[in-house]
């Protein structure tokens, strides 16, 4: 079963076995628990609950009670969760991590400002904790604290060497919520230098670009990952959409028979796709044929 | 002596510091990222030293240099500028030195055009016990000298929480052979996420692996190593994240694939990640949340871009679908006739096929979870899905030959337990036709009838295979030449729907129309058919006893499940108080909705004592009252004469006979109520197990019946 297990024998690991990742989602991620039981029947994740139990029964620990915290916390029984994480920091007070794992498991039952306070004492002992710093800013994001944040994500990112694209997006939805979509842009290039030409930061980038109305830039952009990805249609497609929107009918013309001349030179089954279908449909109706 | 302890003496204080100084390889060397013109070689050594890789496409000549002069224990070095398809031979050590090469450490770079691939797929193997080593040899038995090509992990890859020493003793240390020949790409299970980090790519998941970010072998770029995509020949992969990144519909991650599966132009399309989006082994994908997001959100993607083969692990055991489409709801809302795109199994002339070579949306795809690689955890293994659910350890192999893939499931002792095989790039295949000639809609014979049923069929392209005659979805009997009949005897009282049912030699199936004939009692006999819900009858009652949880009462459950191991044993009582005592009885059917098939024989016995529903377990009865032994195999719970015997090796509606015995009975409790405590259908000697709907399925017409025949 979806067991979380840690190895509490080897202290270096300790804090990166408090995972952030997604597990410490977005709320729009929590939104999403709602439409399901909220404590799940999890096959032999109940078994190792138990043992850790019986464990805890023979000689109870603060690392046990850390243990048994996490796995309550992968089966979604966060009450359960934390009360094992107060157990642990009253029998270990040194066993710090257990701050990170209350913060995390306060974010994901949606108690935000008890998570923030978690996280705000975690960091103090552990300033260059990464993963903690994109914990408190998805919380922070959550909290509408939108600058703080930020602030957060810039020191997650200045942490990691070897960041993934989602703390870049995650860092502009925050810029742009706080309402500065400039430097929201200027977040998603520092992310497109140092990851590559990144469709999914493009993408994000062009939706940033025409909201403040700057259309060649956002062209320039479309025109990067033409000259990068070998199917060109729907980009092709999206250069017309956007030359159409500032006027440029006849430019716009040009891209869309660009696009519907792409589309059909490609092999039968690649046409037949729904996307491609819903895309043929689209250039059909900007074409007015 | 004297003269040889100071000889002793002496060599040790020459050799020691020797030895002691050596530089050795600690783990690897290991090949990582291969693409068409490159492949990066790592290993780790006790000391820090350069790193330098001296390779050559003859073992005895490696001329050509590829170095890093970066001082390190952890060596990575990417060999550059290679010819596609071709054997490079390669040593790893430091400028100063050589520490490890041979005939047996090489790179065969990716070819850029179709070529037969070999794939070795392991899911959740790194558990370090003899069950992974089993599997290991298995498979290297299987494949002798034939090389694997590349070879995927599922995820899971070293338990129990993805620590780099555990990496150590459980991955890189078995495998040794195969990793310093063959690539290895990886995605990330739940224990491998239990020390590593996807949003910053950390731990020692993302440290042991050189994955491709930026489209360094084939497919677009994704920036992460947590999911990305390559391709080999004429196969595109796709590895997604299915622990640690957003599953979100509109994430990152799947607006990278939707652009990544947009750009693929290749033959096949293989997927891997670790939450399978279709199981019931250790995990159930109708409720894990990880499971129930990649269904929801990317198999729509994944099958609107021609998805061929989708591979999880996760569950510890073995499952493969059945070739479908469209299925993104829970268990309950598979529809065979809607989501199976072609019957059977996939094997021989009724291989799965896809008329077109490339990516075809919703044309059809198998979902496998080799799941067992170094564990078995059991599970109910009834995913309506599936066409093969084994609690079985083994390894997956996969074999690719232009528009043809040819899957293996090898057991840990070598068995083959599994195969199917996919072929694009096939004319499509015309369906037989098929017509039930005789006898007729709306005749009338009298019980006990004898009917001969007759069939024409052909087929235009090819040949008729067989036609099998149905009762329902009763399989009456098959005839495999023309003239197709059939004679069914002893037909008791009732009304039938008739079919006959034609397979082609390409396995495509066709169904004639139904006819309806009736058969009419005899003068003063008279037919009960008893199921839970039907006609106002609720005198029925079941469950399943289970060896393990052995407190545990499944009276609630929708399904009855039988096996030997482990050991499970199905109750039912059907009150029959309805039927006057003194009434003779002639014949007793029990109708069940098989869901899992078997062909193992299991046997009916009469109940000797009361139990309940809501309470019997494996050791209770009743509330207070347990079995005299447990799984009520005891002389006082249950009586030895077999009544009858249920095997089913298909799934569907069927009907199992009482044998005299079983008559016998039946007329005892009719005659005298308090008698009755039911049956119970059980035989621990036996491995496959059967289950069939309960009296609490959704469908009353699948719910278990008694017909009983009487005058």
């Amino acid at each position: 079963m979806p067991a979380k297990p840690v190895d509490l024998s080897a202290p270096p690991h300790l804090d990166r076995c408090v995972r952030t990742g997604l597990l410490l989602a977005t709320l729009l991620t929590l939104s999403a628990f709602s439409v399901v039981p909220a404590v799940r029947a999890h096959g032999d994740l109940h078994g190792q609950i138990q043992r850790v139990a019986r464990e805890i029964a023979a000689a109870p620990s603060g690392r046990l009670h850390f243990q048994r915290g996490e796995l309550y916390h992968d089966h979604e029984d966060y009450a359960a969760a934390l009360a094992d994480f107060t157990e642990a920091a009253r029998l270990d007070p040194a066993l710090t991590a257990v701050d990170l794992a209350r913060g995390r498991t306060l974010f994901k039952a949606g108690r935000l400002a008890e998570a923030h306070t978690t996280l705000d004492r975690y960091l103090a002992a552990k300033p260059a904790h990464a993963d903690a710093y994109l914990l408190r800013a998805r919380i922070r994001s959550g909290l509408r604290r939108y600058a703080d944040a930020v602030a957060d994500f810039d020191r997650n990112l200045a942490l990691n060497p070897q960041p993934s694209p989602e703390g870049f997006l995650e860092r502009a939805d925050a810029w742009a919520a706080a309402g500065d979509r400039t430097s929201a842009l200027a977040g998603l290039d520092e992310g497109l230098r140092r990851l590559g030409n990144l469709v999914t930061l493009q993408d994000a980038a062009i939706a940033l670009e025409l909201a403040l109305g700057r259309t060649d830039a956002a062209l320039g952009r479309v025109d990067r990952m033409l000259a990068d990805l070998p199917r060109k249609e729907s980009w092709l497609a999206r250069r017309g959409e956007i030359l159409a929107a500032t006027g440029r009918t006849d430019d716009a013309r040009q891209a869309f028979d660009a696009a519907l001349a792409a589309l059909e030179r490609l092999p039968a089954p690649l046409r037949e796709t729904a996307a491609m279908r819903e895309l043929h449909a689209r250039l059909r109706l900007n074409l007015g044929s | 002596m004297h003269n040889s302890a100071l000889r002793l003496l002496a060599l040790l204080l020459v050799v020691a510091p020797v030895a002691i100084e050596a530089q050795i390889v600690t783990r690897g060397p290991y090949l990582q990222s291969g693409s068409t013109t490159a492949t990066t070689v790592r290993w780790r050594t006790d000391t820090a030293t350069d790193s330098v890789v001296r390779y050559g496409t003859a073992a005895g000549s490696l001329a050509l240099t590829a170095a890093d002069s970066t001082v390190t224990t952890e060596h990575e070095v990417r060999l550059t500028g290679l010819n596609p398809n071709t054997t490079y031979y390669y040593s790893v050590g430091s400028s100063a030195a050589t520490l490890a090469g041979g005939s047996d450490y090489f790179v065969v770079t990716a070819p850029t055009a179709a070529k037969p691939t070999r794939i070795w797929v392991l899911g959740d193997s790194g558990t370090g016990t003899t069950v992974q080593t089993a599997v290991r040899d298995a498979y290297y038995a299987f494949t002798g000298t034939r090389h694997t090509d590349l070879w995927l992990m599922l995820g899971d890859n070293a338990y129990n929480s993805g620590t780099d020493a555990e990496y150590t003793s459980k991955m890189f240390n078995i495998y040794p052979t195969m990793f310093r020949k063959s690539v290895l790409w990886t995605t990330l299970g739940n224990h491998d996420g239990a020390s590593a980090d996807s949003p910053t790519q950390t731990g020692p998941y993302y440290a042991n692996a050189t994955l491709p970010r930026q489209g360094e072998a084939g497919g677009v770029a994704s920036g992460t190593e947590a999911y990305y995509s390559f391709d080999y020949g004429n196969i595109h992969f796709v590895c997604l994240d299915s622990y640690d990144t957003s599953r979100s519909a509109t994430g990152a991650m799947a607006t990278w694939l939707t652009a990544d599966l947009q750009n693929n132009t290749k033959d096949w399309l293989v997927v891997f990640f670790h939450h399978p989006p279709y199981s019931k082994g250790s995990h159930d994908s109708d409720t894990e949340t990880n499971m129930v997001e990649m269904r929801q959100n990317f198999l729509p993607i994944l099958e609107n871009y021609g998805a061929d083969l989708v591979l999880s692990g996760h569950s510890h055991s073995y499952e493969r679908s059945k070739f479908i489409d469209g299925h993104y709801g829970n268990s309950s809302t598979f529809n065979a006739a809607t989501m199976v795109k072609q019957s059977g199994g996939g094997q021989g002339a009724g291989a799965y096929t896809k008329v077109n070579l490339g990516p075809t949306a919703h044309a059809g795809a198998v979902y496998a979870v080799p799941g067992a690689s170094g564990q078995i955890s059991g599970g109910l293994l009834n995913h309506p899905a599936m066409f093969v659910s084994l609690n079985v350890a083994g390894s997956m192999v996969l074999d690719v030959n232009g528009g043809r893939l040819d899957a293996t499931y090898l057991d840990s002792t070598g068995t083959v337990r599994d195969s199917f095989t996919l072929m694009k790039g096939v004319a499509a295949n015309s369906p037989p036709s098929v017509a039930l000639t005789s006898p007729t809609t709306g005749s009338t014979t009298v019980a006990p009838a004898s009917l001969t049923l007759n069939a024409t069929a052909a087929d235009t392209d090819g040949t008729v295979a067989r036609v099998d005659f149905y009762q329902g979805s009763t399989l009456l009997g098959t005839d495999l030449t023309s003239p197709y009949s059939f004679t069914w005897t002893a037909v008791p009282a009732g009304t039938y729907s008739l079919t006959a049912r034609a397979t082609d030699n390409a396995g495509a199936i066709t169904t004639s129309s139904t006819v309806a004939v009736t058969v009419t009692p005899p003068a003063g006999v008279t037919t009960a058919a008893l199921r839970q819900g039907a006609a106002g009858y609720s005198g029925m009652i079941d469950t399943t006893i289970r060896t393990s949880p052995s407190t545990t009462n499944y009276g609630n459950v929708t399904s009855l499940l039988i096996d030997g191991s482990p050991d499970y044993s199905a109750l039912l009582r059907w009150d029959l108080t309805s039927i006057p005592a003194g009434k003779t009885v002639s014949a007793v059917t029990l109708t069940f909705n098989i869901t899992d098939a078997s062909s193992h024989v299991y046997e009916l016995y009469a109940l000797k004592r009361t139990w309940s529903e809501s309470v019997a377990t494996w050791v209770t009865a009743t509330t207070g009252v347990r079995w005299q032994t447990a799984g009520a195999s005891g002389a006082n719970d249950r009586e030895t004469t077999v009544l009858g015997t249920i095997s089913s090796p298909t799934t569907g509606m069927k009907t199992f006979a009482l044998n005299a015995a079983g008559i016998a009975k039946v007329q005892s409790w009719i005659n005298s109520p308090a008698t009755n405590f039911g049956f119970i259908i059980q035989d621990y000697t036996v491995s496959d197990g059967i289950d069939f709907t309960s009296s609490e399925g959704a469908n009353v017409t699948q719910r278990p019946m008694i017909t009983i025949t009487y005058q």
